[in-house]
């Protein structure tokens, strides 16, 4: 049993947790193409939704895998709060407590929001993206993604491309896919791609053409618009040149090679429009199994509460 | 008349007594004699017990809360703090609300430091609000005895203010006091820009944000023959620079925090908001550079650094909270525990660094152990563990990495002002030298 009251990040997690997890989550997302996709396991559990960062996709992901597995839900979406600080936020979640909540979902701009948050509060805490640390569910959909797709891990090639600075997403993969056993290979430009993250165990390329065709997954983030305000960037022309996909670079991949993105894509930025639409992207698979795996991850961290209480 | 008795004496100064013998004190708070076997019927007597007796420390960088931020810290918290870790003599520096930049506020603070148990000297702000744009009225602190000047943690950005401030300063003999941060380069980091940072999601803060304000002041001081202080110096970059410009022969002397001697962001416990510091902990090659530097003697002086924040402003996430820890407490147990007995320093060399150093440098009142001068002094059992607590921390605040850490030396008592304090003795045991 994954041995723990809130969910944060995958850097803490062991290999075991990790594949339990994941082997839920597979199991869900065979249910999800059932008919009759709805259980009542959580029905006894009471889920907040606390997005203080806009999100269509994560946001509707959490609430529907909250619904198929029964449980009450209430949603607050406030990016006008987004500039809330840790004890503002302590204290919401401390009101919420005492009106029974169980669950946590919480999407934050600041890095570290969570666990602050778990050191003071009884509630489950669910990462479902803070600030530029990490985004624990995300990765778990793309690693179910590629194990859909590869089966193995082992000697499994993934390049996370682009700004990996200042990706929640990206870490949160490179702990998963390193706790898996695959070679990762970051790449991205020097500005957004320090060479601490080498202490990760993962190779660092500042060129994507000579890697590309040694690669069997692509990962690439989405780029914020103000990095070009900051000096870390050019233009998004340039770095579409540089390390957009696109129907050339397709060209150079592996055959059975795939494409995936955590979405939304800018398209004609990090894949042209022919990447996105084309064969070798799971896009829009991710997203399904998104759901599965945080029913995942809601489950077992019910049965966690469940077993302590 | 107090007879201090069989006491380790070690006195830094040049020529100082070392070895056991006793102190007798004075009813006027001088010392009458310092050596072995002083006779002295009917002063009251305190055995030595294989305790040390050096003399007070002075602390060349602590923040206090007065006035407008008292919630952190009184000037009689901060005294207490000080007492319990052996400091005689503080400076305390200008960010307050409102900063110290003008006589209003100094005279408002001298009736404070009047009624408290140490010395305070008080650090006036370079600029007005620390703003970095107009100068603070240097002639009026100076006349009102203030000679030390610095803008803090909010250190000028603008080279050409800094140039001109440091000209002004010059006409004065002021000593210019730099936390040397270059603050377009550290922007909104809150920690060491290196593997921890890129681990936990956090904007970092470069290492040359250091240096280049140390070149940049250095430069400023040699140009403009101004005396000039670093309160940390904690990179390998910035220890490199400071070694370049002092051995050019530029006025600079260079404090160090314990914090910096001990800690790395390596040994950063997840987003503990007690370790955001400033400047930040540094990788644990800065900390290698740090502990040469203190054992080849590039560092002059030991300072607490001391910087109270209160919990409720330190229960937030990393990014939101305050910055700094309190330190007078335990810098001296600190730097006794990991620079002493580890053999990096010795205690002569600590003592110089704790005692002579900085009343030489920042200019205030010495205190040797030698007949006639003021009785100041702390006796210090180094056999003792000290456990840092927040039920036992005199501070108004309690932020500290090292709460629960155990440590060696324990401070028992101190001298000074003519009034002797026992720290561990429950009922109030304070008694002057009269009694």
């Amino acid at each position: 049993m994954f041995p723990s009251r809130h969910f944060i990040g995958i850097e803490t997690l062991s290999r075991e947790e990790l594949l339990e997890i994941l082997s839920l989550g597979a199991k869900y997302r065979l249910l999800l193409d059932q008919d009759d996709k709805n259980l009542t396991d959580l029905k006894n559990c009471t889920v907040a939704n606390l997005f203080f960062e806009n999100s269509t996709r994560t946001r509707f992901s959490f609430e529907l895998a909250e619904r198929r597995l029964g449980a009450t839900v209430i949603n607050f979406n406030n990016e006008s709060s987004s500039s809330a600080k840790g004890e503002t936020v302590l204290d919401t979640i401390k009101n919420l407590e005492v009106m029974k909540i169980d669950m946590v979902v919480i999407r934050h701009t600041l890095s570290g929001i969570c666990n602050m948050l778990s050191r003071s509060v009884q509630a489950s805490i669910i990462n479902a993206g803070e600030g530029t640390h990490e985004h624990p569910t995300q990765a778990l959909l793309d690693v179910l993604s590629l194990q859909q797709h590869f089966n193995e891990f082992k000697g499994l090639s993934v390049g996370i491309i682009g700004d990996i600075l200042h990706s929640r997403v990206a870490r949160s993969l490179v702990f998963a896919l390193r706790l898996l056993g695959a070679n990762v290979h970051l790449i991205g430009p020097k500005t957004l791609l320090p060479a601490h993250f080498e202490r990760f165990g993962v190779t660092l390329h500042h060129q994507l053409d000579p890697i590309l065709p040694e690669l069997d997954a692509t990962v690439s983030l989405r780029i914020q618009m103000e990095r070009m305000e900051s000096g870390y960037l050019p233009s998004l022309i340039e770095f579409h040149k540089a390390y957009g996909i696109d129907e050339r670079r397709i060209g150079k991949m592996k055959s059975h090679a795939i494409i995936m993105h955590p979405g939304p894509v800018n398209r004609g930025v990090e894949l042209s429009h022919y990447a996105v639409d084309s064969e070798k992207s799971i896009i829009l698979d991710q997203v399904t199994n998104g759901v599965a795996v945080r029913m995942a991850v809601l489950k077992m961290i019910y049965e966690f509460r469940s077993s302590s209480l | 008349m107090i007879l201090f008795k069989n006491f380790e004496i070690h006195d830094p100064y040049p020529g100082g007594f070392q070895g056991f013998g006793d102190v007798l004190v004075h009813s006027t708070g001088l010392i009458s004699e310092i050596g072995p076997d002083i006779l002295a019927p009917g002063a009251k007597v305190i055995e030595g017990n294989r305790r040390l007796l050096v003399p007070g420390f002075c602390d060349t960088h602590a923040n206090f809360g007065e006035p407008g931020l008292e919630y952190r810290e009184t000037v009689k918290t901060g005294s207490e703090a000080a007492l319990a870790g052996g400091f005689t003599t503080v400076f305390i520096y200008p960010n307050t609300r409102p900063v110290i930049d003008s006589l209003q506020v100094l005279e408002y603070l001298k009736d404070k430091i009047e009624d408290s148990p140490i010395r305070i000297e008080i650090v006036a702000a370079i600029s007005r609000n620390c703003e970095g744009q107009l100068i603070s009225p240097v002639k009026s602190f100076t006349d009102a005895g203030v000679h030390t000047f610095s803008d803090g943690n909010l250190p000028v950005q603008n080279s050409l203010f800094m140039k001109r401030a440091c000209d002004y300063l010059s006409m004065f003999d002021a000593l210019v006091v730099v936390n040397p941060e270059d603050k377009s380069m550290s922007g909104s980091g809150v920690l060491h820009d290196g593997f921890q940072s890129i681990r936990l999601g956090l904007p970092g803060i470069p290492a040359v944000s250091e240096s280049i304000m140390v070149h940049r002041d250095c430069e400023i001081s040699r140009e403009t023959g101004s005396k000039l202080h670093f309160n940390n110096v904690v990179t390998r970059e910035g220890i490199e620079a400071l070694a370049f410009h002092k051995a050019r022969g530029t006025d600079v002397t260079a404090g160090i925090a314990p914090f910096y001697f001990i800690l790395s962001d390596e040994d950063l416990d997840w987003y503990n908001t007690n370790y955001k510091l400033s400047p930040p902990l540094r990788s644990p090659s800065d900390l290698e550079a740090v502990l040469s530097t203190l054992k080849n003697g590039g560092f002059d002086i030991i300072c607490s650094s001391h910087t109270p924040q209160s919990e409720i402003e330190k229960t937030t996430d990393f990014l939101s909270a305050p910055i700094g820890a309190i330190s007078l407490e335990t810098t001296f147990s600190l730097a006794f525990t990991y620079l002493v007995k580890t053999k990096i320093l010795s205690l002569q060399q600590l003592l110089e660094m704790l005692v002579v150093n900085p009343r030489r440098r920042f200019g205030s009142e010495e205190n040797p152990l030698k007949k006639g001068f003021k009785a100041d002094f702390v006796i210090i059992d180094p056999f003792e563990t000290l456990s840092v607590m927040k039920e036992t921390i005199h501070s108004k605040s309690k932020n500290t990495p090292f709460l629960n850490h155990k440590l060696s030396a324990v401070i028992d008592m101190v001298f000074t002002r003519n009034r002797l304090h026992s720290l561990h003795e429950k009922t109030s045991s304070d008694y002057t030298a009269h009694s």
